[in-house]
């Protein structure tokens, strides 16, 4: 809720600790502190708890307590004299990232969102092929049959069956009626009770069969000679039967999170999972339903591919966009020693800290941020939907949310900050200077 | 033959664009000018001749000496002459490039002849991933030409290979022949796992049973082939390894990937 | 600051001139009258010969919302291809069928537009829709909010809703989209298509509701006529680039029942089956139809020859048509109950029969439809192609002989399947005037712009003259956008910020209630965070509201 006065009890609000972006949160604050929570999750509640336990605003210069006008200064500095800026992390609302570019693009930085990896496994599809997909209040409503791929999708997104899988009441499909299917690491682990209560089919998997599994189910949908017997156990029987399923729903959905799917190559099962889903509205209906959004990689990405044409893993050195997933990959920049600054941004987890790094690390940063070596610069940031209103997006893409303030307590948000490094920037000079560092 | 040489003066912490110089980019030009091409090294344009101590014509030929990994697109675009790199080459070597000889001495990052459409890729060490792979979006990869690796190539060779030919001396990673398209790969060594993943058509051949190859693949048996012989010729116009034609017998045929409608083909000896 | 302009041809068709010399004064934001003898003129730009209108508008191009970011995505090789380099003034960004917002915002100003609208603005995401048409530089911008396939409307529909409902459901959209006028896309159709229907004609029964896309234009309509909004309903219409598709073209225009309605990209609506091929040209009869209602008004979407990329809520006709993208890749999005999208990249080649015959097919209807009040000037970027292909389409009507030239280098079947040759007309500045700027802000209810009328804001586009037109239209000499100087000589001089144009037409709101309820149960946002307040566009979204009020006296 994009509120205009601090309340003490909000309602509908938006809560961005994962992708669900549930916005059905009620919070009660009594002077700043958090007293009660409804229908948050156990990640909403760390996400508010963390956000209301850490209120220490002093600006870190290598450790020692500074000024906000100092930090803000020497991070000036530091970015006035780098030749090849990383920004990464990337954590932050709409305005947070609309910043950021303004600065990457004087700077001529690279950019990179802490969960590219993730975030990339989806985008080489889009980029390759292009998708069909679906959002939540469509499966709601309509979903009869749903493939979830994968694992963990209770633990990333606790509250998916509520709000999306198996809601009180669906408009075409009654959700009692629904089947479910998890096809996934399932050998010897526990189905969440929340999936159980749902009587699903399990497909019994390790993640490295994924691969040949979604191979096999293509084509045993499109109806091609393969030789199920080349699977172990009665996988290949199963995924018959899953075929069989998916051709006779009448819409269909597949899930997956593409930060679960973390092996080398990844992208082609995906890809073969949003083939499936395209291949099946031949006949019927059937759409892709990625699950993402956390530490806000969508908002990110959406703001980013807008104003610059391109995703993350963008440089901006040469004065234009250059868009490369192999080599602006923020973990190997780093490795490598190609940046000589990292500006780190990380506003909504008190977790998410830089890496380490031989390059100078600013830190705009939520509060309460414990690191290993102090970085050249820490910059505690207020917390998107805590201390400054912002938007959000949702696994789904498709849905920007308004996220409210609960609290004012002098925390700058990451845009005011970044803002502020950026008007204190000498322009451009048009030369290079003399004695180059680089 | 003239030839130029470029020697870079010392590492390179940031990443370098080398596409502007190709026999037919740099014909005519003195070295003092060719001194004064700009080149941007993070977010700064320097002086070509601040990075390269440069010495002789432009002409046919290009000497590249260089100790880093990180000059990017050595031949990208080429269209004649030869250029040869002493030491190793970073990404996206001969990127595009539709003639002329590109001569490696070292290894290479990833990408290497990506989205190449005609002439020599020769690569003595190993190459990174992506070998003869696409540019991102677009639907195709390697085009045209010839890559010769004599070393190791890294996951992904092939990836999304329409037309040429590329053979492999050493070993492949995983996921080789990805998506491909059509041409001819040839690995003398071993290919990784879910070889031909994803694969339309296309011929992979390799002396070794790959370590594995995708579920929606089936054995076509042994197969006599008549094309061997031919292509046999043409590898050892490039390469004398032909461990393929010493053996007299028919190779394993698979077929796949029928995942995605594929007639793309694996030959191996097992 | 009091600018005079002096000296130039003034083409005002609001204000009946045509291309007399005067004089024209800037004083902040507006076009004043002349100022009294003590008062000073600080500037003064001398225009003898040049040509003078008011800022162009274009009323239906793809500049903002999700779909817009699916198409960048997916085409990484048109921002490859299409640089744009920061300098000292600009940022940078690129493309060219999907343009980054600032490439996008730029161009259009370089071009001497200075208000655009998204047609396409799904309630859902109104705020992406905003948000990058307020990082699009310079120019204003506004939305029509989409209906029509929305489960809530259609139940109310099939409920028998009284049209008070749907008037009160109507004027709440617009507020809480922040919109200024109400789109259709295939009535029902793309609703339908969820329900595995792949076609609906304008009198077929929804599989679900039983109802058909001619009662919902007619409710829509009526709606927006009770309302007292300016903008006639934005229709899309069913069975777009099916041949034969001109009947239910005629079909959705009589569905008003007399009522003001738009069509839009009429162009893809105008076939017929004749031939061989059985594609061919029915714009005449399109053309007769709209020269005898003066109750509809078009839009023609006219193609280009060239690579594009199709962006589309008509997720039934895109997902139809994806065996045809070039290149081969595509994607199609089924949206939260309320819509849906399709983005498939196109590329349109003269020499192929069907993609000429497009092409002639949108200049036989410029060249058909008599009233220039009542037809605008577009390419629905980027479907038809992208927005800087106007200059280039000024010229083909502007130019008969330009125009036979490129005729005789289409695909010659095409040519003869056309009477595009025959066709002598050739629009007049004054009427390119008409079309690019009086008509679109009348018929947006835009009372301040698309005139040069002192009050009317400073949005003001001065031409060298030429010969070619489409060098005269592409490159400006000045473009002032409430009165700020904004682009000399084609380029930037001055990136400025615009505003969002909206309409506020009043409702009850016990409407909040049904919606509520319904959010409640089906939904999966709360209502509470759907709305947009004035305050989040202004400090969230970051560009601030410009009301436009609703027309006077409601019926």
């Amino acid at each position: 809720m994009w509120n205009n006065k601090i309340d003490q009890t909000t309602n509908a609000v938006t809560c961005p600790g994962c992708g669900l972006s549930c916005d059905d949160l009620k919070i009660v604050t009594s002077n700043g502190r958090l007293t009660s929570m409804h229908n948050g999750c156990v990640r909403a509640h760390r996400f508010y708890d963390t956000a209301f336990s850490n209120i220490d605003r002093t600006p870190m210069i290598d450790g020692t307590p500074s000024s906000l006008d100092e930090a803000i200064e020497r991070g000036a500095e530091l970015l006035q004299k780098s030749c090849s800026p990383l920004f990464a992390g990337l954590a932050t609302d709409v305005n947070g990232m609309r910043s950021i570019l303004g600065l990457a693009d004087r700077c001529g930085a690279t950019l990179d969102h802490m969960n590219g990896d993730a975030l990339l496994r989806n985008l080489r599809v889009v980029q390759d092929n292009g998708w069909f997909t679906t959002t939540f209040t469509e499966v709601r409503n309509r979903a009869d049959l749903i493939l979830i791929v994968g694992g963990q999708c209770i633990e990333r997104f606790p509250r998916l069956v509520e709000r999306v899988l198996h809601p009180a009441e669906g408009l075409f499909s009654k959700p009692d009626d629904r089947k479910l299917v998890l096809l996934g690491p399932w050998i010897g682990g526990r189905v969440p009770d929340l999936l159980e209560h749902l009587n699903p089919t399990l497909i019994p998997l390790e993640l490295e069969a994924l691969s040949d599994a979604v191979a096999m189910l293509r084509a045993l949908i499109a109806g091609r000679p393969v030789n199920t017997g080349r699977l172990d156990g009665n996988l290949g029987d199963a995924l018959s039967d899953l075929a069989d399923a998916l051709k006779a729903a009448r819409y269909s959905v597949i899930c997956w999170s593409a930060a679960e799917l973390d092996l080398p190559h990844s992208e082609l099962t995906i890809l073969g999972l949003a083939e499936l889903a395209k291949a099946l509205n031949n006949e019927s209906r059937s759409a892709a339903l990625p699950l993402a959004g956390t530490q806000g990689d969508i908002t990110c990405n959406q703001v980013s591919t807008w104003q610059l044409g391109y995703p993350v893993r963008t440089r901006l050195q040469r004065g234009y966009p250059e868009h490369d997933p192999l080599l602006n990959r923020w973990q190997d920049l780093i490795e490598r020693g190609e940046n000589d600054l990292l500006l780190w941004v990380a506003s909504l987890s008190s977790e998410t800290i830089p890496p380490s790094c031989d390059a100078p690390t600013i830190v705009l940063g939520h509060p309460g941020m414990v690191f290993n070596a102090p970085p050249a610069l820490y910059i505690p940031v207020g917390v998107p939907g805590v201390d400054h209103q912002g938007h959000w997006y949702r696994s789904d893409s498709v849905c920007s949310l308004p996220l409210g303030k609960l609290r004012e307590i002098g925390l700058p948000s990451v845009s005011h900050l970044i803002n502020r490094l950026h008007e204190r920037l000498q322009p451009a000079a048009s030369e290079p200077a003399g004695d180059d560092p680089c | 033959m003239s030839t130029l040489s470029m020697r870079l003066r010392s590492p390179l912490s940031q990443r370098i664009d080398m596409s502007p110089f190709t026999p037919r980019r740099l014909a005519g030009r003195q070295g003092s000018e060719i001194a004064r091409i700009p080149i941007w090294l993070g977010n700064r344009q320097l002086e070509c001749g601040e990075l390269f101590e440069i010495d002789g014509v432009a002409g046919e030929e290009i000497i590249i000496q260089s100790e880093s990994d990180r000059l990017d697109r050595i031949g990208a675009g080429m269209d004649g002459g030869i250029i040869r790199i002493e030491g190793d080459a970073g990404a996206y070597l001969g990127r595009g490039m539709r003639g002329g000889s590109l001569l490696l001495n070292g290894n290479a990052g990833s990408a290497a002849g990506c989205a190449m459409r005609g002439g020599l890729l020769r690569i003595e060490g190993n190459a990174g991933d992506f070998l003869g792979g696409a540019i991102t979006g677009e639907r195709q990869g390697m085009r045209g030409g010839t890559i010769l690796l004599k070393g190791n190539a890294g996951d992904r060779a092939g990836d999304l290979m329409r037309r040429g030919m590329i053979l492999i001396e050493g070993d492949c990673g995983d996921y080789c022949a990805s998506r491909m398209i059509a041409g001819t790969l040839f690995v003398n060594g071993q290919t990784g796992s879910q070889t031909g993943y994803a694969m339309r058509r296309g011929t992979l051949i390799t002396t070794r049973v790959p370590a594995s190859m995708p579920a929606s693949f089936n054995d076509n048996g042994l197969q006599h082939l008549n094309f061997l012989t031919l292509l046999g010729e043409e590898i050892q116009r490039h390469t004398n390894f032909s461990r393929i034609m010493d053996r007299a017998r028919p190779p394993r045929r698979w077929l796949g990937d029928l995942s995605c409608d594929g007639k793309g083909e694996i030959l191996f000896w097992d | 600051m009091l600018i005079k302009l002096e000296g130039g041809r003034i083409y005002d068709p609001a204000n009946n001139i045509d291309g007399e010399a005067g004089d024209l004064y800037i004083r902040d934001n507006a076009i004043v009258a002349a100022p009294g003898e003590n008062e000073t003129v600080h500037r003064t730009y001398a225009l003898a010969g040049k040509i003078v209108m008011a800022g162009a508008i274009d009323l239906h191009t793809h500049i903002g919302g999700g779909k817009v970011n699916i198409a960048r995505t997916m085409l990484p090789e048109d921002q490859r291809d299409h640089v744009m380099a920061k300098s000292d003034l600009t940022r940078s960004g690129g493309g060219h069928a999907a343009p980054s917002t600032l490439a996008a915002g730029y161009r259009y100003a370089e071009m001497g537009y200075t208000s655009c609208f998204e047609p396409a603005v799904l309630p859902s995401n109104a705020r992406q829709a905003h948000m990058e048409m307020a990082d699009t530089p310079i120019i204003d911008t506004g939305g029509y909010a989409m209906l029509g396939n929305d489960d809530l409307l259609l139940q109310l529909i099939a409920d028998g809703a009284e049209q008070q409902t749907i008037n009160d459901y109507v004027a709440w959209t617009l507020q809480a989209t922040q919109c200024i006028g109400i789109k259709v896309v295939n009535p029902g159709g793309i609703n339908a298509f969820k329900f595995n229907q792949r076609a609906l004609d304008v009198d077929d029964a929804h599989p679900h509701y039983r109802i058909t896309p001619r009662e919902i234009v007619a409710k829509l309509s009526r709606a927006l006529h009770e309302l007292a909004v300016p903008h006639p309903l934005h229709v899309h219409a069913s069975n777009l680039g099916v041949p034969g598709n001109y009947l239910s073209t005629l079909a959705t225009m009589e569905a008003a029942g007399g009522l003001p309605i738009h069509l839009t990209h009429i162009q893809f609506h105008s076939y017929g089956t004749e031939g061989e091929r059985k594609f061919s040209s029915s714009a005449a009869q399109i053309a007769e139809a709209v020269n005898n209602h003066t109750n509809v008004s078009i839009d023609v979407g006219q193609i280009m020859f060239g690579q594009t990329v199709t962006v589309s809520g008509d997720t039934m006709a895109q997902h139809a048509n994806h065996n045809h993208a070039h290149p081969r890749k595509w994607t199609c999005m089924d949206i939260e109950c309320e819509a849906g999208c399709g983005v498939v990249p196109f590329r349109y080649r003269d020499k192929n029969f069907v993609n000429a015959l497009q092409w002639a097919i949108g200049l036989e209807l410029f060249l058909m439809v008599d009233d220039p009040w009542r037809v605008f000037l577009t390419t629905d970027h980027p479907n038809g192609a992208p927005f800087t292909s106007y200059p280039h389409l000024i010229r083909l009507l502007m130019d008969r002989s330009f125009r036979n030239d490129l005729l005789g280098e289409i695909n010659p079947d095409a040519a003869s399947a056309s009477h595009l040759g025959s066709l002598q007309r050739e629009y007049s500045l004054y009427e390119i005037a008409i079309m690019t700027r009086a008509a679109p802000a009348r018929i947006l209810g835009l009372t301040d712009r698309g005139h040069l009328a002192p009050g009317a804001l400073a949005d003001i586009t001065v031409y060298h003259q030429h010969e070619d037109p489409e060098q005269m239209f592409a490159k400006p000499m000045l473009v002032f956008k409430a009165g700020d100087l904004v682009v000399e000589e084609g380029r930037i001089s001055k990136p400025v910020k615009g505003t969002t144009q909206v309409v506020r037409p009043e409702y009850d709101p016990a409407i909040e209630k049904e919606i509520g309820r319904w959010f409640e149960r089906y939904h999966s946002i709360s209502l509470q965070n759907f709305g947009i307040s004035d305050d989040e566009m202004a400090e969230g979204i970051g560009s601030r509201v410009t009301v436009h009020p609703c027309r006077e006296g409601r019926p």
